[in-house]
């Protein structure tokens, strides 16, 4: 692959699903993927010849087991001071785009696959100490949405 | 089938005070020559979504925007996945797309050489040939009342 498409920008999606306690869901990143140690959204890359939604369908059922019938849009993301990020095994910096969507209504239990090796549900006011920068920000605008997609 | 890469691009829809929207006609230097479409470009790596908006027309139309929402996200594979492969690496581009409504912009309309005309047309009178991705994004702009079109 060219230069130019190696270092293009990668499109990720987030899901910020929120339980009747207004608490989202994180897990923990496994030592099987890029920046174990963090918490996360459920999320993943958009694959080619996958849509927004099929992405975030595919990635909240494979990471956390949940199904659901309705996700809202509540932002697009490139600030490249959150998501930029080194990639120590890599050794080099990976730029992503995202998209993220609010999930309310859900069914199933929370069941994690091999990428995850813990999840819990958070207050927007107690998130772990160990949660990217850019997983804040997601989280605080899928709260406080009221129809307008944020972009930042 | 070569693979699909996914690659984020951004388009503007720029309307004229009789409610008519800008299209400009692809030139021979870029793919899908002679076809008609909204003003755009790849997003760049490490760029803000409404900066890259705001870049590729300036680039393309010499306009500078002023105020432009978000009013719809593209990514389906059937409208916008490249027909030809676009790199001698061989894969097809998958363009995965935000679309700014411009609310206000300044300066007179001056294509770049990716360009080699351009209109006003109201969206129920579309050109042909045109960018098969781009009727419903003129079509979401002309009806965004607020809420974000994901398709």
């Amino acid at each position: 692959m060219s230069q130019q498409y190696q270092e293009r920008p990668r499109p990720v999606v987030s899901a910020v699903i929120l339980n009747k306690q207004n608490q989202v869901l994180l897990t923990l990143r496994s030592q099987k993927v890029w920046w174990p140690g963090k918490w996360c959204l459920p999320g993943g890359h958009l694959k080619g010849g996958q849509d927004w939604l099929a992405a975030v369908r595919e990635e909240v059922i494979e990471e956390v087991g949940l199904e659901f019938s309705k996700a809202e849009l509540t932002g697009i993301y490139s600030d490249p001071k959150l998501n930029q990020l080194y990639e120590p095994k890599l050794g080099k910096t990976m730029s992503f785009v995202s998209a993220t969507f609010l999930i309310r209504e859900f069914r199933g239990e929370v069941k994690l696959n091999e990428e995850s090796s813990e999840f819990g549900w958070f207050s927007i006011d107690a998130l772990p100490e160990t949660i990217f920068a850019s997983e804040r920000v997601k989280i605080s605008d899928a709260l406080r949405f009221e129809g307008q997609a944020f972009v930042r | 089938m070569p693979e699909i890469i996914p690659i984020p691009a951004v388009n503007t829809a720029i309307f004229n005070e009789n409610n008519e929207i800008l299209l400009t006609r692809r030139s021979s230097t870029v793919r899908e020559p002679g076809k008609w479409c909204l003003p755009g470009g790849h997003l760049e790596a490490g760029e803000f979504w409404l900066d890259g908006a705001v870049r590729e027309t300036q680039e393309e139309v010499g306009i500078r925007v002023n105020q432009a929402v978000l009013c719809g996200i593209y990514s389906d594979p059937k409208l916008t996945v490249s027909q030809d492969v676009i790199n001698p690496e061989g894969f097809h581009g998958q363009f995965v797309v935000a679309l700014f409504k411009v609310l206000s912009y300044e300066g007179k309309i001056a294509p770049n050489d990716e360009v080699d005309d351009w209109d006003w047309f109201s969206p129920d009178n579309l050109p042909d040939p045109i960018l098969k991705s781009h009727p419903i994004r003129v079509q979401d702009a002309f009806h965004f009342n607020g809420k974000v079109f994901v398709r």
